[in-house]
């Protein structure tokens, strides 16, 4: 009987500390929460909102790429603007984690993104 | 015990309304005095803002000024105290007596069309908020007279370090508050200081 209450109780603190999201979230509030905001508001046409962000929403393959590459822009000189900085040294278990927080605080779409996904997609990366 | 909590009650009601009054008080003259300045001003300056014109201290003439640090690539504190410096625009868009002006402190590389980039994806009108540029010792220098601390530092992300305050300027060029741009809470203070300041300048 007491076998059971100790199995029980383990399972309830296994249950509670688990939470699919930990790594995800703590990558995002580290390295994107600054510009886009804590729950992903953005700010003007400065930092884009990422709540209804039609990337997370639709071409959610092409977030791997802007993650570890930047954003950039070319002004009438031919030179790179940057518009977001580039996070180069991120694993695929970690843009896995974090896209798929992302997916979940600001998307439509609840299907996790799979770390084989990611693979094929960051090897599109110009 | 029910008379005491009563007397409790009320002197915390008498508290209350005594740092009420407080509040709308006037504000105090900020920085350090020296012999000859009791209350510290601002010094003369001349800085180029996003449209290429010249932003001197009469630019600021007859005007209240809420003045900051930054630079557009930064990747740390500037996002988030240029978020709080425009929740400040916004909350005194109809005020007249009011101007922003925002210091660049990576001279190098904020050039005038990236000042001007930048504060065209913020929306705001070129004549209230002036983002400005220089020289690089003007502006480092500058930085100590609004209580700020500016540094070049390669360790440092982006390459700068410095602190997040936003400053509020009177007319006659005096600091008469400032506040964390990082922290909402102590901005909500700082916007209910600037009315006060807006109030008694009038």
């Amino acid at each position: 009987m007491n076998y059971l209450i100790y199995l029980a109780f383990t399972l309830f603190l296994l249950f509670l500390s688990c939470n699919t999201y930990t790594q995800g979230e703590r990558i995002y509030q580290a390295q994107c929460a600054n510009c886009h905001g804590m729950e992903g508001q953005g700010l003007a046409s400065l930092y884009p909102a990422l709540t209804n962000s039609e990337i997370i929403k639709h071409n959610i393959g092409d977030l791997p790429c802007i993650i570890l590459k930047g954003k950039f822009t070319l002004d009438s000189a031919g030179n790179k603007i940057s518009e977001m900085p580039p996070i180069p040294k991120m694993e695929d278990v970690e843009i896995t984690n974090l896209i798929n927080y992302m997916q979940k605080q600001f998307g439509v779409n609840t299907i996790s993104v799979r770390l084989d996904s990611i693979i094929s997609w960051r090897s599109r990366c110009k | 015990m029910h008379m005491n909590f009563k007397l409790l009650l009320l002197l915390g009601t008498v508290i209350h309304c005594i740092s009420c009054n407080n509040s709308a008080k006037e504000l105090p003259y900020l920085g350090l005095p020296t012999v000859d300045q009791e209350k510290p001003v601002i010094p003369d300056f001349a800085f180029t803002d996003q449209l290429n014109r010249s932003v001197t201290a009469a630019t600021f003439k007859d005007k209240v000024y809420i003045a900051d640090f930054f630079f557009t690539s930064c990747p740390t504190i500037c996002p988030k105290v240029t978020a709080q410096m425009l929740r400040v625009y916004d909350a005194f868009k109809t005020e007249t007596d009011i101007a922003f002006l925002s210091h660049s402190i990576d001279t190098r590389h904020d050039s005038v069309p990236k000042l001007k980039a930048y504060a065209d994806k913020l929306h705001i009108d070129h004549d209230r908020w002036r983002f400005v540029t220089g020289k690089k010792e003007e502006i480092f220098r500058i930085s100590k007279n609004y209580m700020s601390i500016v540094l070049e530092d390669a360790d440092a992300p982006g390459g700068y370090d410095h602190s997040g305050y936003i400053i509020l300027v009177d007319k006659s060029k005096h600091i008469r508050a400032y506040c964390n741009g990082t922290d909402p809470a102590d901005v909500d203070k700082f916007i209910k200081n600037v009315a006060i300041l807006l109030k008694a300048e009038k």
